[in-house]
C-alpha cells in the first residue's frame, strides 16, 4: 500500500517537473517559431497510472490537484485541470471496456509491466487523445475553431503518445 | 438517511466530476485572457448588440447623430484625396496616351465606423466596430483614424467587425519616413506600451532625424500612401545588422478610439492576383 502511494507521489513530482521544465520549453520553441498547433503532454501518465481500485471521486480529486499544479507553471488556471478532471472521470469507463479476462491485478495502476505493452498502448491512446481533445477545446474555447482544435489534437497526440510510451518503457514502473 | 448515503456513494464520481469541472471552467474564464475574450466574444452579434446599446445610452442621442454624419462626410472627403485615386495616365514612348476621359480612377473608398469595444492591455489586442458585412466590410481591409493607422479587419459578422489592432504581436505595416522616403516595417514589440511602436529594417543609409514623421508607405494593398502614424522618438542601428530600428511615438491614443474609417481598396483583387501569380508560377 505504502509502495503504491509512494510511487504515485514520486510520479506526481517527476511528471510535473518533466512537463514544465522540458516539454513546455519544447512546445514553446515550436510556437514561437510560428507553429502553434504543437504541444507535448506527458503529464497525463500520472492520471493513467493511478491505482485501478482507487475510488473515482478520489482519482478525480487527485487529477484536479495535479492539473492545477501543471496550470500553475503554465500560467493557465483551470485549463490543464479541466482536461485532467475529464480524463480521470472517463478512465474507469475505458478501464471497464478494456478489462482483461481475469480482471485487473489487485492493487497498483494499469502499467504496461502488469498488463502488457499492447494493452497499455491501446489504453493510453484512448485516454491521451480524449485528454488532448478536451484540453484544446478549453484552449480554443469555441466551436468556431473546430478545425484548429482537431488539427492541434492530432498533431500533439502523435508527439505526446511517443513520449508517453517511451516513459513507460524507460522507467517501466511496476505499480 | 442510509439510502441517501448510498446514493451519494454511488454517484460520488460523477458529483466530484461535475463540481471540479465547473471549478475549472470558472478558473479558465476568470483568469485566462484569451478564453475570457472568447467568452465575452466581442465579434459575437449578441454581445456586440449589447455594446452597441450601451454606447447609445452613453452618448447623447443628438450628438451621436451629428458626429456620425460628420464621420460619413469625412469618409467621403478622404475618398476625394489624391492618394485614394489610381492614375491611369499612360506615358508611352514619351507620348501621352489617353484611352478615355476618366483617366483618374477611384482606388480607395472609405466607410466610417464607431469603435464599440477596444482592448489595449493584452499581448494581442482587438477592436470591435459597428460596421459589418452588411456595410461592405470584409476581412483584410485596413482601418485608420484621423490621427493614425488603427489595424486590419480580421472577421466580420452582419453588423460588426473585429479588427486586429496595431497593438498586436503579428502586426507588420509597411511604413516610410515622410521626409526621406525610406521605408521599413512597423511592429509592436513593447507589450504594454500603447503609445510606441518600432520601425524596423530601415537601411543603414537612411536619412533619419528625431521628430521625423512616419506614414504608411503605400507598399501594400491594405493602406494607401500617406496615412499618418507617428514621429521618430529615437533610433539606433541594431547591433550586428545593417538596419536601423527606430522607436515611433504614435499620434493616435489607442486607449481612446472613437471614430475610425475602414479602407476598401477597389483594385485589391487585381494586386493580389498578380502577387500570387508571381509566387506560384508552376501552379496550373
Amino acid at each position: 500500500m505504502n509502495r503504491i502511494l509512494l510511487s504515485n507521489i514520486s510520479r506526481f513530482i517527476i511528471l510535473l517537473l518533466l512537463q514544465v521544465l522540458v516539454f513546455q520549453r519544447i512546445s514553446n520553441g515550436f510556437s514561437s517559431s510560428g507553429f502553434n498547433y504543437f504541444n507535448i503532454f506527458v503529464y497525463p501518465v500520472f492520471i493513467l497510472l493511478l491505482p485501478v481500485n482507487l475510488p473515482t471521486a478520489l482519482a478525480i480529486a487527485a487529477s484536479f490537484v495535479f492539473g492545477l499544479s501543471v496550470d500553475w507553471f503554465y500560467n493557465s488556471p483551470g485549463m490543464h485541470a479541466g482536461a485532467a478532471v475529464l480524463t480521470a472521470f472517463l478512465r474507469p469507463v475505458v478501464l471497464g471496456i478494456l478489462e482483461p479476462r481475469g480482471g485487473y491485478p489487485a492493487g497498483g495502476g494499469p502499467t504496461q509491466n502488469l498488463l502488457g505493452p499492447a494493452w497499455f498502448a491501446r489504453f493510453s491512446a484512448i485516454l491521451l487523445s480524449l485528454h488532448l481533445l478536451m484540453y484544446f477545446i478549453i484552449q480554443f474555447f469555441s466551436f468556431v475553431y473546430t478545425p484548429e482544435i482537431l488539427l492541434s489534437t492530432v498533431v500533439s497526440f502523435v508527439m505526446s503518445y511517443i513520449f508517453v510510451i517511451m516513459y513507460q518503457f524507460l522507467l517501466n514502473p511496476k505499480v | 438517511m442510509y439510502g441517501l448515503i448510498a446514493i451519494l456513494n454511488r454517484y460520488s464520481g460523477i458529483i466530484t466530476f461535475v463540481i471540479l469541472e465547473a471549478v475549472c471552467m470558472y478558473l479558465v474564464v476568470k483568469y485566462n485572457k484569451n478564453q475570457q475574450e472568447i467568452y465575452l466574444n466581442s465579434a459575437n452579434t449578441i454581445s456586440g448588440a449589447i455594446y452597441q446599446q450601451y454606447n447609445k445610452i452613453m452618448q447623447f442621442a443628438e450628438l451621436s447623430v451629428v458626429a456620425d454624419s460628420m464621420a460619413e462626410e469625412n469618409a467621403r472627403l478622404y475618398a476625394r484625396l489624391g492618394n485614394a485615386k489610381f492614375n491611369e495616365y499612360l506615358v508611352k514612348d514619351s507620348t501621352l496616351v489617353r484611352d478615355s476621359l476618366n483617366h483618374i480612377r477611384q482606388q480607395y473608398v472609405y466607410t466610417s465606423a464607431l469603435v464599440i469595444n477596444n482592448s489595449i492591455s493584452l499581448a494581442n489586442n482587438y477592436i470591435t466596430i459597428n460596421r459589418g458585412s452588411k456595410h461592405g466590410i470584409a476581412p483584410g481591409m485596413g482601418v485608420f483614424s484621423s490621427r493614425g493607422v488603427i489595424g486590419v479587419v480580421r472577421s466580420v459578422s452582419e453588423n460588426f467587425a473585429q479588427v486586429i489592432s496595431v497593438l498586436h504581436q503579428q502586426t507588420r505595416i509597411s511604413a516610410s519616413l515622410k521626409n526621406s522616403g525610406y521605408f521599413g516595417t512597423l511592429r509592436w514589440k513593447e507589450q504594454g506600451d500603447i503609445s510606441h511602436m518600432t520601425l524596423e529594417t530601415l537601411p543603414k543609409q537612411t536619412i533619419i532625424n528625431k521628430g521625423d514623421t512616419v506614414q504608411t508607405s503605400g507598399y501594400s494593398y491594405i493602406f494607401p500612401e500617406g496615412l499618418l502614424i507617428g514621429t521618430i522618438e529615437r533610433y539606433d542601428v541594431e547591433p550586428g545588422s545593417n538596419y536601423y530600428a527606430a522607436q515611433v511615438k504614435l499620434f493616435e491614443d489607442m486607449g481612446r478610439l472613437k471614430y475610425v474609417y475602414v479602407i476598401n481598396n477597389l483594385l485589391r483583387k487585381e494586386q493580389e492576383k498578380l502577387i500570387q501569380s508571381e509566387t506560384l508560377p508552376q501552379k496550373k
